[in-house]
């Protein structure tokens, strides 16, 4: 992901992987290249990520605003939102 | 006659205001020797922009407005227009203001935020001479009246009018006889010439339309206040939320989205010319819709709706929100055909007693009987109903 993309990202997601890893990924929030960005649709995706992608490999998940202590957003803890 | 109205129809001479506006500045600059309480050439200039085009506003007013002493209405205008009608930024104007209203000139001003700002200039300026002018000839009257006649026509007036050579410092040429064009002169050849001040441009030029004027219509007239009907998409969603969805958790900016699309697909973007009780009839109907999909999601549990953002989604045509509106005109039918059914069945069972001679209508006649149905279906107003309440009078006698 280029610098551009991660400073342009609202959103941020901080996975805590069951084998100790940890990763951060940054929200992809333009549904076209030329449109707004939005918020929302970042956090989907980012949802659609943890919930089927890695599905059953990570334990807990945090959505920021991708900010210095952005606040938080969404927590989701084994696959559930909470 | 007209002399009589003269108050009410007052014609305000763009002359004889600015003289008194340069009046009241030089008096207030003698009285305030300090440079910051006295009124400098720029202030000068905006307060001869201001009154300008107040007087334009006021004498484009309808006939029927009230500009008399008491009653005459504010200068309404924008801060934005009146710093690019000046050349200059918005701050300047503030200022500039702040300083008008220190020294008096300004009365009172009033904030309408989008609609901009209602000035109260002094009366004393705008009406300098009242009496004076009671006691024009005539002739001038009428030929105020004319012009009164062909301004426009509605309250939607311009607050303000572009002028192309505005940037120009008017304040300099005040006072100044030459400045005033030759061939012009003889327009106001009834004026003694040492009374005139006005500056370079002509008050009948400005005919320019402002860029950031209020638009014509600025309100639909038969449609509701889109604003204040944004209370019901939130009521809605909140609704739908706890009845379709109450276990889902949501961030701000999720439910922010989802409402946008319940704005744009359930409620059109309240884009109807509707008026706010038939927006408040739809808003019930939405919520019975969301009642019927609650009541088909407990039928089965295999029935399932989407998730908000799919549900109420304006690209969804396979199985958003608005499929339940033909479940609603489905059942409203079935509604009225069900109580058309029992109304005729009543009417049977009222014929069967009355030829048993029992029930509530045993006294009266067969006649009696029939033009007392036939007023009670009438008034359900359905031409069908009436047909076969005559068809089944036809088969039984």
């Amino acid at each position: 992901m280029s610098e551009n993309a991660i400073n342009g990202a609202l959103t941020k997601c901080i996975v805590w992987f069951y084998d100790g890893n940890s990763r951060t990924f940054y929200s992809r929030d333009k549904s076209h290249k030329s449109a707004k960005p939005n918020m929302a649709l970042g956090i989907r995706r980012l949802e659609k990520m943890l919930l089927e992608t890695f599905k059953g490999k990570w334990e807990t998940a945090i959505i920021y605003v991708n900010k210095n202590n952005g606040e938080e957003i969404a927590k989701y803890k084994k696959g559930v939102r909470v | 006659m007209i002399a009589e109205n003269f108050n009410a129809y007052h014609h305000f001479d763009f002359q004889s205001v600015f003289t008194a506006t340069k009046v009241f500045i030089d008096e207030h600059n003698e009285k305030h020797p300090q440079l910051t309480e006295k009124l400098n050439a720029n202030h000068r200039a905006t307060c001869e922009l201001i009154i300008r085009l107040y007087l334009k506003q006021l004498n484009n007013l309808q006939n029927n407005y009230d500009k008399t002493i008491q009653k005459v209405q504010g200068f309404k205008t924008f801060n934005t227009s009146l710093a690019s009608c000046k050349g200059c930024t918005v701050r300047t104007i503030l200022n500039h203001k702040a300083r008008l209203k220190m020294a008096g000139f300004i009365i009172a001003e009033e904030n309408r935020g989008a609609q901009g700002i209602e000035l109260w200039i002094n009366t004393s300026i705008i009406f300098p001479n009242q009496s004076a002018n009671k006691d024009a000839s005539g002739k001038k009257e009428k030929k105020r009246f004319q012009l009164d006649g062909q301004t426009s026509e509605g309250k939607n007036f311009h607050p303000l009018v572009h002028v192309l050579h505005e940037q120009k410092n008017n304040n300099s040429n005040v006072d100044r006889l030459e400045d005033v064009l030759p061939q012009k002169r003889d327009h106001h050849s009834e004026l003694p010439e040492g009374e005139l001040t006005r500056t370079l441009h002509e008050p009948h030029m400005n005919t320019g339309e402002n860029a950031k004027s209020v638009p014509n219509n600025p309100a639909k007239p038969d449609g509701a206040d889109r604003i204040s009907l944004l209370f019901l998409i939130r009521q809605f969603w909140e609704f739908s939320r706890k009845l379709l969805y109450p276990d889902l958790i949501l961030s701000q900016p999720e439910q922010k989205d989802i409402m946008n699309m319940i704005w744009a697909t359930v409620y059109m973007k309240l884009n109807s010319s509707l008026s706010k009780e038939d927006w408040l009839k739809y808003h019930e109907q939405a919520i019975e819709r969301v009642i019927m999909v609650r009541k088909w999601l407990d039928k089965s549990p295999n029935h399932w709706v989407p998730p908000p953002h799919i549900y109420f989604s304006p690209h969804n045509d396979k199985n958003d929100f608005q499929k339940t509106l033909k479940w609603l005109v489905k059942r409203e039918i079935l509604k009225t055909e069900i109580s058309q059914q029992l109304m005729l069945q009543k009417v049977r069972n009222e014929h069967r007693l009355h030829e048993e001679g029992k029930g509530r209508y045993k006294h009266l006649s067969r006649l009696q009987l029939f033009r007392l149905q036939e007023q009670r279906l009438s008034k359900m107003n359905n031409p069908e109903l009436l047909k076969a309440y005559y068809l089944y009078i036809r088969r039984i006698f």
